[in-house]
């Protein structure tokens, strides 16, 4: 403990030199206008600032690169509060009760409420960071296939509760994102599957062009209606950023139960931060006294995934820091960079190279308050793009669509798998089908494929792997769990209906 | 209308002087280098060009500017096709691996590396078969051993799709080493580069990888090299302590090569071009310290020594992946 | 016929489609033969059988047909033709956006769209927008962050 301290403050020393506190703005800076645009996230930002963090020198590169990944976190929710674009896959989440809120007039409350909620889920990392880096690290490692494989089942699980009224279609909509999750090169047999004859689908889909589809583009095609309505109004007057003693209230819990799991779920490789925050969106929508209004503009169905998120981009450093192995497309990106400026990534790099390290570490408590401070009344020039007309700012928002599929993956054939998800989009709405456990089963279905398959190759077909061990089991108790609450809270508010009855 | 008629002639004649079919040979390269790396940002490939787009510009052996740009997809497949429709352009640079030669024998596509210009081979990295600190095995001959037995006793895996790079260089050494039934071996594929997590958490008994991507690990202890597919012990990094599969009696290498590549009838003013400076490139002390630092060996073949050495790997890698049936 | 009907229909046609192409997917030539080939074939049946519950449902309900829950037929309303229309745009634009580069494929497309929205009146806000936000997006795209776009053809830039 004393000893982290130490290092800490050896950290903070070089943190706290003007020209690295320059770097922690930069990058906090550059992550959140990269985050907000649609289809940029931290992995682009950290390949765009490749070729400057040459010369900025190793301590000053992995400053703002780190600046860039928790920065992008903070702005990725930005065009999903607004515009119902997320401008990554982190903020897939935030679209779900961000956009709801922004339709009620409420886009203020939801700016002000994901920044601080990316501030609390930031900071409360990073001092995990700071003291069990190594224990999560060697804990992450008893994650092998059988438990992905439960993991991604347990985060499916949620989703049957999610939509207890529509559970046909909702089932519906999760078995077909599942099959979208198919489409592509199967890695274990070296099979094509679904991608008819397609080059570019082999890597298959990425989800976060489905996502801009249904909801950017539906949602453009769906308001073409309200748009030649005469009573349509934008929103002209505008209020401080900021949000009430209520939402606080609702929401506080919720920020406090998403940090643990986001930092968790980002400290496994492979996992990352979309999977972070919609856990913990179903956790709380699940939790929540109110699951009803989960979807309509529920603040703490904004906060929960904002805090899962920027802390699961605190854990993702922690394969990387200690064991010099990527946990997500961004940390690979930065083990690149660190190779390319003569730094050995591995366990040996707190001893051999402290300063960078810990350096970094303690710059992200810097950086974490240099974005609070930023964003408040960046948000309050953002929430103003809700002042243009709807005539001028839907077209616009069908071009940020296109351009952010563009930048994914530099394809014009992902332009047609949005536009088919767009009408989609519109047909999912016609016919109330719930689209969060579509995204969901799209999410984690690929996952949970390959590490069942893995998990049976590597038990030679034994299905005793999937409950010999303690986290399997825990995970397994978890999942019935979570099918079983809502069934039970509402025996148990019947019965005591019943009773005051 | 007159002076928009002659705004118009002008607009188009400027248009056509700056335009690619009018490139000269003269004064070569006189404009952008487009520099594609056929994978997502972060993977060996994009690495690489970004290493040698770097090298090239701080060391003023190309003056015009070479911006990277990645076109994923297909393994290299996407991008190879995108090649095709980029013939005879005198600027546009890409980086290609094993997989070039996969992607066409498996049936990915219908292009081969034939169907590019070969430049140059710059690096080498090699496999390497690691285990944990705590594994039983101490050499490669053990787990072909095992294998012999039983070919399912073995749980081994890898970073690349089944059939391709981990799983191949592999198979070329159990092959060497006189294992039949190459396709009864299971071979775990992982994605996002997990492998080394599932090794070091226990979750299999041997990882198949390259060199420099373990090299952090191993430094510490964590995990440990069985042995490398180098035809020789390189001099530095971690590969000068480990032994090569050669040395320990199985007759066999497998390179894992990085060279670059032109479109199809790129124009021979700048294949003669970036043939000589990437011959001088390789000399600088800037090129030499990247390559240190990424644990790279410097393996340079210039164009005809490198076209003949992809047909030999070409040949090679097509008797593996017909043992496999993958072969199409 | 209600939209719920209609879901069902889909999801039995995606089901019996889905689950018959993945059993005639190729068989793996190492390893585990049809281990790619279960799940798939799991999910097409899944997909089958709920689409039927929801039609079976649908039928046993026999619920009227009214605006709320069932699609109206017909000839397609201004609201519809416009949704037609913007997505043939998009279609279009996916066709000319590598051949004729990002800023003029995104000016006519956006330039479209506008049109579509705000017909004849304000055709100078439509140009303007048009033009501003394509230039603007490529300049901080290709210019500011270096990653790049398609190029203008014969311009190259």
């Amino acid at each position: 403990m004393n000893e982290a301290l130490s290092q800490l403050f050896l950290g903070f020393q070089v943190a706290l030199t003007p020209i690295n506190i320059m770097w922690t703005t930069l990058g906090g800076v550059l992550g959140t206008i990269i985050g907000m645009l649609p289809g940029l996230g931290p992995a682009t930002g950290v390949a765009v600032l490749l070729p400057l963090t040459f010369k900025m020198g190793p301590v000053g590169a992995m400053i703002t690169m780190a600046g860039v990944y928790y920065g992008a976190m903070f702005g990725g929710s930005r065009a999903s509060i607004l515009l119902n674009t997320p401008g990554d896959g982190a903020a897939i989440a935030t679209c779900f009760d961000g956009y709801p809120m922004t339709q009620k007039g409420r886009a203020e409350a939801a700016l002000a409420m994901s920044a601080v909620a990316s501030f609390i889920g930031g900071m409360i990392a990073n001092v995990a960071m700071v003291f069990v880096a190594v224990p999560v690290a060697k804990f992450s490692l008893k994650f092998g296939p059988a438990e992905y494989t439960l993991l991604m089942l347990f985060a499916l699980a949620a989703t049957a509760a999610m939509s207890k009224e529509k559970i046909l279609q909702g089932f519906i909509g999760m078995v077909f994102g599942l099959m979208i999750s198919t489409v592509g090169l199967d890695g274990l047999t070296g099979v094509n599957r679904f991608t008819f004859n397609i080059l570019e689908l082999m890597g298959g889909i990425d989800f976060l062009i489905i996502i801009i589809g249904i909801y950017a583009l539906g949602e453009v095609f769906k308001s073409f209606k309200s748009v030649h309505d005469p009573s349509y109004k934008m929103q002209t007057k505008f209020g401080k950023i900021t949000f009430t003693k209520e939402d606080w209230k609702r929401s506080w819990p919720a920020i406090l139960r998403s940090t643990p799991l986001g930092f968790f779920i980002g400290a496994l490789p492979g996992a990352g931060g979309t999977m972070a925050a919609l856990m913990a969106y179903n956790n709380e929508k699940s939790l929540s006294k109110h699951p009803e209004e989960f979807g309509k503009g529920a603040i703490e169905g904004l906060a929960a995934p904002e805090a899962a998120n920027n802390a699961s981009s605190v854990g993702a450093l922690i394969p990387m820091m200690t064991l010099g192995i990527p946990g997500s497309g961004t940390t690979a990106v930065m083990l690149g960079a660190l190779l390319m400026l003569g730094l050995q990534p591995g366990p040996l790099l707190f001893t051999k190279q402290p300063e960078v390290a810990w350096g970094m570490i303690a710059s992200m408590f810097i950086g974490n308050v240099i974005l609070l401070i930023i964003n408040m009344p960046m948000a309050s020039i953002l929430v103003r793009v809700l002042s243009v007309p709807a005539k001028v700012l839907y077209p616009l928002i069908l071009g940020l669509a296109f351009i952010g599929t563009y930048a994914i993956t530099n394809s014009v054939v992902d332009f047609f798998i949005l536009i088919a998800f767009g009408l989609i989009g519109i047909f999912l709405d016609k016919a109330k089908i719930p689209t969060a456990p579509l995204i969901l089963g799209g999410i984690v279905g690929s996952t949970m494929e390959t590490s069942f398959r893995q998990a049976l190759m590597l038990s030679d077909g034994n299905m005793r792997i999937f409950h010999g061990s303690p986290i399997t089991k825990v995970l397994i108790g978890l999942t019935i769990f979570s099918i079983a609450w809502p069934f039970i809270e509402g025996a148990i508010k019947s019965a005591k209906r019943s009773r005051t009855a | 209308m007159n002076r928009i008629t002659r705004i118009l002639t002008a607009t188009v004649l400027v248009a056509f002087l700056t335009a690619p079919a009018f490139a000269q040979a003269k004064g070569y390269p006189s404009r952008t280098i487009e520099c594609y790396a056929p994978s997502g940002a972060g993977g060996g490939w994009d690495l690489t060009i970004r290493t040698v787009s770097k090298t090239l510009t701080d060391t003023g052996l190309v003056k015009v500017a070479m911006p990277v740009e990645n076109k994923s997809g297909g393994g290299g497949a996407v991008f190879l096709t995108a090649l095709q429709s980029m013939k005879k352009k005198d600027n546009v640079l890409t980086v290609y691996s094993p997989p070039l030669l996969f992607i066409n024998i498996n049936g990915t596509t219908p292009f081969s590396y034939k169907n590019t210009t070969p430049l140059a081979r710059l690096i080498t990295d090699f496999g390497a078969f690691v285990v944990r600190k705590d594994s039983k095995y101490t050499s490669i001959a053990q787990v072909i051993e095992d294998l012999r037995k039983n070919p399912t006793s073995v749980k081994f895996g890898g970073n690349s799709a089944a059939g391709s790079m981990d799983h191949i260089q592999f198979l070329v050494v159990a092959k060497a080493a006189g294992l039949t039934g190459l396709k009864n071996i299971q071979f775990i594929s992982f994605q996002d580069n997990a492998g080394a997590a599932q090794l070091l958490g226990g979750h299999i008994d041997m990882l198949s990888t390259g060199l420099g991507d373990v090299r952090g690990l191993v430094e510490s202890g964590d995990l440990r090299v069985l042995a490398s597919t180098a035809p020789t012990r390189p001099s530095f990094g971690i590969g000068k302590d480990v032994p090569t599969v050669r040395e320990q009696g199985i007759p066999v290498d497998f390179l894992n090569w990085r060279g670059i590549f032109g479109p199809p009838e790129m124009p021979a003013y700048a294949v003669k071009f970036w043939r000589d400076t990437f011959a001088r490139m390789v000399k600088t002390p800037e090129w030499q310290k990247s390559c240190e630092a990424n644990g790279w060996v410097q393996n340079y073949a210039d164009q005809p020594e490198f076209e003949q050495f992809l047909e030999a790997q070409n040949k090679l890698a097509r008797e593996i992946l017909t043992e496999l049936g993958m072969a199409k | 016929m209600t939209w719920n009907m209609i879901t069902g229909l889909i999801a039995t046609l995606i089901g019996v489609a889905y689950g018959w192409s993945a059993w005639n997917l190729p068989r793996a030539t190492f390893g585990s033969a049809t281990g790619h080939i279960v799940y798939p074939v799991i999910l097409g049946a899944l997909m089958t059988f709920l689409g039927l519950v929801l039609i079976v449902k649908e039928l046993l309900v026999k619920e009227k047909p009214s605006a709320r829950n069932a699609p109206k037929f017909g000839p397609l309303t201004r609201h519809g033709k416009e949704i037609a229309a913007a997505i043939g745009a998009s279609l279009v634009y996916a066709i000319i956006f590598e051949p004729l580069g990002y800023v003029i494929s995104t000016i006519l497309y956006l330039g479209a769209v506008l049109f579509l929205v705000n017909g004849r009146v304000k055709v100078a806000r439509t140009v303007i927008v048009a033009v501003f936000f394509s230039v603007g997006v490529y300049v901080l795209f290709s210019v500011l962050l270096g990653i790049q776009l398609p190029r203008m053809p014969l311009l190259d830039i």
